[in-house]
């Protein structure tokens, strides 16, 4: 039981709900709905569809490998050194996705500061890959997980790993069987919000990882193409990431939000 | 307690006077009550546009001309839902027809035209005499995309031609192409001449493609809105002079 609010934020929500609402619902309306079928089994976006959903699952679950050990630190660390880190983490997720694609076509490029090198040793060659889309998509996702991984970490009661600790186990347990799973909540709101965010990734994918259909023309990538051949295309592509995303969501009764 | 409270109010300070700079910033950009222009250019036109707009902002300090430059498809797509353009300057017949359709333009004139081409990494020049060349190996195109009509024009030639660019990434404008090629990040590309002819430092022009008969016109619609006929029509003839005739040569374009 909670203290009644005043009635006007009520109404105020109402609105601000109706004003996010609109736009999506402006957009089911201009859907094809009668020809729907045979737009989203065109190969071009079978293909965007299947890359967009691997890419962006991949990516979730890179980000997580990455982000944990680094919020772990993270979490442990104060003062200027920790908020630059911090800072430093949290970049990706502010910076234009262009700006962060041009960044890692400096890094990893094929005449970038590691790429060449990459190219020389390996022979391969991240732009106009599977593999560039896939870490276009982790450096953008990846401050999705390390910032809701520390807020949790730093509001964990430290008494359970000192308790485990003090009956012996070492410290890689404390982490992996103490720590890690007393805060697994937070650890799936930040994988879903990490794919979520390389699924809907534009800038830095197009930017960094070219677009070429088949390899790295993602479903964002897809629709802005047909926006200007296809627009019956372009909608029904948005109708499957719309439904897609509301679906993971809904389905997770929001688990994949941090408070809860 | 009283040590953070301090902090915060200093970091109230800050945040005030970031607001105010901010806010003097925009008062001095749009203090004086200028009259604008809304033009919107084809992104192959863009140092032409620059040109004619430095020249027109000199003889007319009272008019502000705002330039916006995206492929010609994207820029007719804006138009038709809503944005407003008082000028538009667009490659292709098929996005100005579609821009006829919306009603609110007349009739277009033809400015000029610009041919397709292919340009080249350096560092592959050396080992490419023909076509066939270009897609041998593992090289990498860059192409517009279909709905630009450099991207049209170029895949017209590419199926004429037999390239393969099955593998090329296709870019959203002309300029998109060329930053690309120029930056090696692609092998080589398909551009206009004029934008061949601006990067001569950092691509290689191929010759002798044939990609040359593939033409593009670029025609201008102004506005059918009456009120700021003057404004519009002083930029229009600005762009059809005998003057910006001359910029259009030297950068690379064709007589209409």
């Amino acid at each position: 039981m909670r203290a009644p609010l005043p009635r006007q934020f009520r109404y105020f929500a109402f609105v601000v709900v109706a004003l996010v609402a609109t736009p999506l619902v402006a957009l089911l309306w201009r859907v094809p709905w009668s020809r729907i079928h045979e737009l989203l089994r065109e190969q071009v976006v079978v293909d965007a569809l299947i890359l967009s959903l691997v890419t962006s699952l991949i990516a979730a679950g890179t980000a997580l490998l990455l982000g944990i050990p680094v919020a772990l630190i993270l979490s442990r660390m104060e003062g200027i050194k920790a908020s630059i880190t911090r800072a430093l983490m949290t970049l990706p997720m502010v910076l234009p996705p262009v700006v962060g694609g041009a960044a890692l076509l400096f890094a990893f490029g094929r005449n970038g500061v590691l790429g060449s090198s990459l190219e020389d040793v390996t022979g391969l060659v991240l732009p106009y890959s599977l593999a560039g889309v896939v870490l276009a998509n982790t450096f953008v996702a990846l401050p999705f997980v390390v910032l809701t991984t520390e807020t949790a970490l730093r509001s964990l009661d430290p008494r359970f790993e000192l308790a485990a600790a003090s009956l012996g186990a070492n410290q890689t347990r404390v982490t992996m069987q103490v720590v890690l799973p007393s805060i697994k909540g937070s650890l799936v709101a930040a994988g879903v919000l990490a794919w979520a965010r390389a699924l809907g990734e534009f800038g830095a994918t197009i930017t960094f990882a070219g677009n070429v259909p088949g390899s790295t023309q993602t479903m964002p990538l897809a629709v802005f193409v047909a926006m200007e051949t296809d627009q019956d295309a372009a909608l029904a592509m948005s109708v499957v990431l719309i439904l897609v995303s509301l679906t993971v969501l809904v389905a997770l009764r929001d688990r994949w939000w941090p408070a809860r | 307690m009283p040590i953070q409270s301090s902090q915060k109010g200093a970091a109230a300070r800050w945040v005030l006077l970031a607001v105010t700079i901010t806010a003097l910033l925009l008062s001095t950009s749009c203090g004086s009550p200028k009259r604008s222009l809304n033009v919107f250019v084809a992104s192959s036109m863009t140092e032409f546009a620059e040109v004619i707009r430095v020249d027109f902002e000199r003889k007319y300090p009272e008019i502000d001309v705002r330039l916006n430059i995206a492929g010609s498809g994207a820029l007719v797509n804006q138009i038709v839902e809503g944005a407003s353009a008082d000028l538009v300057l667009l490659a292709g017949a098929t996005h100005m027809d579609r821009l006829q359709k919306d009603g609110s333009f007349l009739r277009p004139v033809t400015i000029a035209r610009n041919s397709l081409t292919v340009v080249m990494d350096p560092r592959i020049a050396s080992d490419v005499n023909t076509l066939a060349d270009l897609t041998r190996g593992d090289r990498r195109a860059a192409i517009c995309i279909q709905g630009a009509p450099c991207g049209a024009l170029a895949f017209a030639f590419a199926e004429a031609s037999g390239v393969d660019l099955s593998t090329a990434t296709r870019e959203p404008n002309v300029k998109a192409v060329l930053a690309r090629v120029s930056r090696g990040e692609v092998d080589f590309g398909f551009v206009y001449r004029s934008d061949a002819q601006g990067a001569q430092e950092e691509v290689i022009e191929m010759t002798g493609t044939g990609a040359d008969a593939f033409i593009t016109s670029y025609s201008l619609a102004v506005a059918r809105d009456g009120q700021r006929r003057q404004d519009i029509n002083a930029f229009a003839d600005a762009i059809t002079h005998e003057r910006a005739w001359k910029v259009l040569q030297e950068l690379g374009f064709l007589r209409p």
